[in-house]
């Protein structure tokens, strides 16, 4: 029994990280009609961010904002310069563009950092908590912790800010928007940038519990993908489930069928959901 | 002159290669109801795109209320106070009545949006009986009194109303067509394009027969409406 409660605690605390990209990509396909391909280095930059500047002896915490506002400020600039100009065209240039930009981060980090793996010692961090016989590392729950709060915060932002209603605005015709005046352009950048932010916070928090290389990203946003069709494109509750479902029965099938197939879990669970379910967990609905 | 609103002036517009409006001049008086009418294909919709500034001017100007209009964002001229309604349903089906309505104030600071939303469910009662209801569930007739509404909530001068009546059963068009004469009563100017050329005569004052991109016929309402040349080609006898 404390066996399955600590494979679910670890499925959680996953699936939290899988929750916070997928989220990501979500909307900003449900906003901008853009598939992604470099959230997974947003994360992954965001790790290295919070490496160089834990370096300097700055607190973590401090870290973890330097390396969202980094992650918010180049998706701002990622939008304005390799995804605007091509909106409205034939629709793989951004797909074409943006893995553009995943493969130069990739490779960028290889030269500036090399591929060897760092690692980030924060005691506290790794600190064992021991409840009713599990033990979880204090990050892990800090990790859940934060992605609750961001969650409500989002929804939140989302469902009452003025901003935020003018992103399911946007999501849902945005002809509409046009004609009432609402900048569809400015809507879009700050949703890309709230996308990478949110995959930075991700990589932030992974930072001291986990090994950060260059190539950190791609399986991440592999599966994050896989979350966001299973979820419903766009659809941010059925996102979040899924990151959740796919990171759960990812922690249980690797201590119980096989660590050697650990990545294949979590696309075997979106191809079943999408046998039964080909619109998605969370059926038909379109937008945000 | 001062008196006049709306000033289109030998205007051209159309799509790709295709001249659509082929050199229209129109005057919009202050304050009046006044219609497009014209078969299929004659360029309404058109002329609505092309005066919101949907499409670029090919030659001519548009002026509206003292400046020049023409070649101005849709966001300019929404600025000046010339707002449009286009046809088929154009609102946020996932989100409630009054989630609709604080879009179409989204471009204003003020404080008093509350109050004129307020006011506007008070002008459309259906409004505040579905406030909570998503938009996409909303009657056809109702989402049309929504999206005239969420055009009050920028206090426009001019409204362009691209087939109110598109889709809709008679006596839903009925009530339409009372919310427009409402809302010109309250001192808008309306500009309409209708399918419905005898609903749309019976409530205007000024009205213009377009075909095939030009001027065929101007007029009062009345006049079109008695106009024999028009009753064979457009009224149906």
């Amino acid at each position: 029994m404390e066996m399955f409660f600590q494979l679910l605690v670890n499925g959680i605390a996953f699936g939290s990280i899988y929750a916070m990209v997928a989220v990501g990509l979500t909307i900003v396909f449900g906003i901008l009609e853009v598939v992604n391909f470099a959230q997974g280095e947003f994360y992954m930059l965001a790790a290295y961010v919070t490496f160089l500047v834990y370096l300097t002896q700055l607190p973590y915490p401090l870290a973890i904002v330097i390396a969202v506002a980094t992650m918010i400020v180049i998706g701002l600039i990622v939008e304005r310069f390799a995804i605007r100009p091509l909106i409205g065209r034939a629709w793989q240039l951004p797909i074409l563009s943006t893995l553009g930009i995943s493969i130069i981060m990739q490779n960028g980090a290889i030269v500036i950092w090399t591929p060897n793996p760092r690692t980030i010692i924060i005691d506290i961090a790794n600190l064992n908590i021991h409840i009713f016989g599990v033990v979880i590392v204090f990050q892990k729950l800090m990790i859940v912790f934060f992605a609750l709060a961001l969650f409500i915060g989002l929804h939140y932002f989302i469902q009452k800010t003025k901003t935020g209603k003018a992103m399911r605005a946007v999501s849902q015709n945005k002809e509409a928007c046009r004609i009432i005046g609402i900048d569809v352009p400015r809507i879009s950048s700050i949703t890309f940038a709230l996308g990478a932010g949110l995959s930075g916070f991700g990589g932030a928090l992974v930072a001291p519990v986990m090994a950060i290389h260059p190539v950190m990203g791609i399986l991440l946003v592999l599966k994050c993908f896989a979350a966001v069709i299973m979820g419903g494109f766009g659809n941010i509750k059925g996102t979040i489930c899924s990151a959740f479902i796919l990171a759960i029965v990812e922690s249980f099938a690797v201590a119980y069928v096989s660590l050697q197939y650990k990545d294949v879990f979590a696309f075997l669970v979106m191809i079943i959901i999408l046998l039964f379910r080909p619109a998605g967990i969370f059926g038909k609905k379109v937008g945000i | 002159m001062d008196d006049v609103i709306l000033e289109i002036r030998d205007y051209v517009t159309g799509y790709n290669e295709i001249d659509i409006i082929k050199g229209v001049s129109v005057q919009i008086k202050r304050r009046e109801i006044a219609c497009v009418i014209g078969p299929n294909g004659a360029g309404k919709s058109t002329l609505f795109k092309g005066i919101f500034g949907l499409l670029k001017a090919r030659n001519g100007s548009n002026h509206f209320d003292g400046s020049d209009i023409t070649n101005l964002s849709p966001s300019e001229i929404l600025r000046k106070g010339l707002s449009y309604v286009p046809q088929g349903r154009c609102n946020f089906p996932a989100m409630n009545v009054r989630e609709n309505l604080e879009m179409g104030a989204f471009t204003r600071n003020d404080d008093k949006v509350v109050s004129d939303i307020a006011e506007v469910m008070n002008k459309f009662p259906v409004l505040r009986e579905k406030e909570n209801e998503m938009a996409g569930n909303l009657s056809g007739g109702e989402q049309q009194i929504l999206e005239m509404g969420r055009a009050l909530l920028l206090h426009p001068k001019l409204i362009l109303l691209d087939e109110p009546s598109l889709g809709l059963a008679p006596k839903v068009t009925e009530l339409v067509f009372e919310k427009i004469n409402d809302i010109n009563v309250d001192g808008t100017t309306i500009l309409i394009v209708e399918q419905n050329a005898k609903r749309a005569l019976s409530i205007s004052h000024h009205a213009i027969v377009l075909e095939l991109g030009k001027k065929r016929f101007e007029g009062t309402g009345e006049e079109i409406m008695q106009n024999e040349q028009v009753k064979r080609l457009y009224l149906g006898g």
